[in-house]
């Protein structure tokens, strides 16, 4: 899968006229990577002058598709990018196009991260001797992203800035929306989640933080030697309690078939490293609306990626898989969970 | 003696594993495609053995649930709703079916579990119970699992 030649053409027509000190730009390689179901994703090679004399540069192009696993607008994960280039491992976020104007969809460029990949999470031990290293610095990273006053970046200029006391009502109200518009068939287990969230809600955090919004395994990369290169993949970014995103990276689905972090390390060693790195301190009745909240969120996140295929919306396969293997899974998981906290509660 | 629908499956998993996915090595993002596809074949294989049996043994339980919730003081409209799908039956074993029996069922159980929700009521509590574990075993009956990667 290849961008065409016309797409290449204006492509490089765009980049030459965006990128500082180059000139004669061309792209010398480029294919479609896989997986990024929610953005068409692209790496690209360029070649171009410079005042330093001929260089070289990989890319990643992240285009909109007819169809997503998240609909995002692609500012926003612009702007999360360009707003952790520097505080986390995160690539810089180069170029934006809002409209339709370059490419026919909307798109943004970002630096390419080369020499590392990224785990599949249904891999049972992806990160092998480095696991607990890997997972230390996971964890880590999130409470250094959480750390980060959310006016101190771009992102209450594309997202709104809740307030405290409704972190979890916007959150919990948009993903039930999702869910009713895009269950294919009633869906009891979830349903009783959402009962069971609003009859349940936390306290609001002590401060707002940037919400990643997909941290978990498989969202990043790493060298192969204990070492993570990249956070990725932040569409879903947002402004709020920043044990969302906590309890996203610990969900059991993510947990490689273990029933540690990340397959590697315990949740009080994750969550130590986590506290450490945002001064934040664990507050664990929140965290288990955050933790079962988690769930339901996949759940809208799945039965929206039937819902895409079914319709004949998107037939890429990473919609089915999604749509039916993570649909059970998450089932599974807050089955189990409700079925066994006292009647009313949340564990 | 022909080969099972699984074992069909199955089969054209292990052609993708063997057959296919080595000659894509240098097109990644096929060969990413290709190994979702041979992971949807496994999947299917263990599905094409169960489903049936899966459904039909839940839309059994959901029924007894009914049955039980019958005589309970719900709204007459749920009322009335729960003791319709009590007396219900499975008159194919086609899945679309019984899938479409099952969403039928799950819908009542939805408004009812909502209703047992909403009381402390001995019958209540006992059904809420009941509910969660029909839901508890349900979910672990539809399961698929990965092959080991």
């Amino acid at each position: 899968m290849m961008l065409s030649a016309e797409d290449i053409a204006r492509l490089e027509a765009f980049l030459d006229s965006t990128l500082n000190d180059a000139w004669g730009l061309k792209i010398v390689d480029q294919f479609r990577i896989h997986g990024g179901a929610s953005r068409e994703t692209y790496s690209l090679e360029v070649a171009y002058d410079s005042a330093g004399g001929p260089k070289r540069r990989g890319l990643i192009l992240r285009r909109d598709p007819e169809d997503s696993l998240i609909d995002t607008e692609r500012a926003l994960e612009f702007a999360a990018y360009r707003s952790f280039h520097g505080r986390a491992p995160v690539p810089e976020a180069i170029a934006l196009v809002a409209d339709a104007s370059v490419l026919g969809k909307p798109f943004f460029v970002m630096e390419r991260i080369d020499g590392g990949a990224a785990a599949s999470p249904f891999q049972a031990d992806p990160y092998g001797a480095h696991r607990e290293t890997i997972a230390r610095q996971f964890f880590a990273h999130l409470g250094a992203i959480a750390r980060v006053d959310p006016y101190d970046t771009e992102m209450p200029g594309v997202v709104d800035t809740p307030d405290p006391e409704r972190c979890w009502a916007r959150e919990l109200d948009y993903w039930a929306g999702v869910i009713a518009a895009d269950a294919l068939e009633p869906q009891p287990i979830v349903e009783a989640a959402i009962r069971r969230l609003r009859a349940n809600p936390p306290p609001p955090p002590k401060r707002l933080s940037v919400i990643h919004g997909d941290y978990r395994s498989g969202n990043f990369l790493h060298d192969g030697a204990g070492k993570i290169l990249a956070i990725l993949d932040w569409e879903m970014a947002h402004i709020g309690d920043a044990l969302e995103d906590l309890a996203w990276a610990l969900d059991p689905l993510w947990s490689h078939g273990s029933d540690m972090a990340l397959g590697a390390i315990s949740h009080a060693e994750a969550i130590a490293a986590w506290e450490q790195a945002s001064g934040l301190t664990f507050d664990p009745v929140a965290f288990r609306w955050w933790s079962l909240f988690a769930s339901v969120k996949g759940m809208a996140i799945w039965l929206s990626s039937s819902r895409a295929f079914a319709d004949g919306k998107n037939t890429d396969p990473v919609l089915a898989f999604s749509g039916w293997y993570c649909t059970l899974r998450h089932d599974d998981i807050i089955a189990r969970r409700l079925a066994a906290a006292p009647r009313g509660a949340l564990a | 003696m022909k080969p099972s629908l699984s074992e069909l499956l199955g089969g054209g998993a292990m052609t993708m594993a063997t057959g296919v996915l080595p000659l894509l090595e240098a097109h990644p993002y096929g060969r990413g495609n290709a190994t979702i596809v041979m992971m949807l074949l496994m999947l299917a294989a263990e599905e094409a053995e169960k489903q049936a049996d899966v459904l039909a043994a839940e839309n059994a339980r959901l029924r007894g649930v009914f049955a039980r919730a019958a005589d309970a003081p719900l709204p007459e409209d749920l009322g009335a709703a729960v003791r319709a799908a009590a007396a219900g039956r499975d008159d194919s074993l086609r899945v679309s079916a019984l899938q479409a029996e099952n969403a039928r069922l799950r819908g009542v159980l939805v408004a009812l579990h909502t209703a047992t929700e909403a009381t402390d009521a001995p019958w209540g509590v006992a059904l809420d119970a009941e509910i969660w574990s029909l839901l508890r075993d349900g979910a672990a009956a539809r399961l698929v699992q990965l092959p080991p990667m």
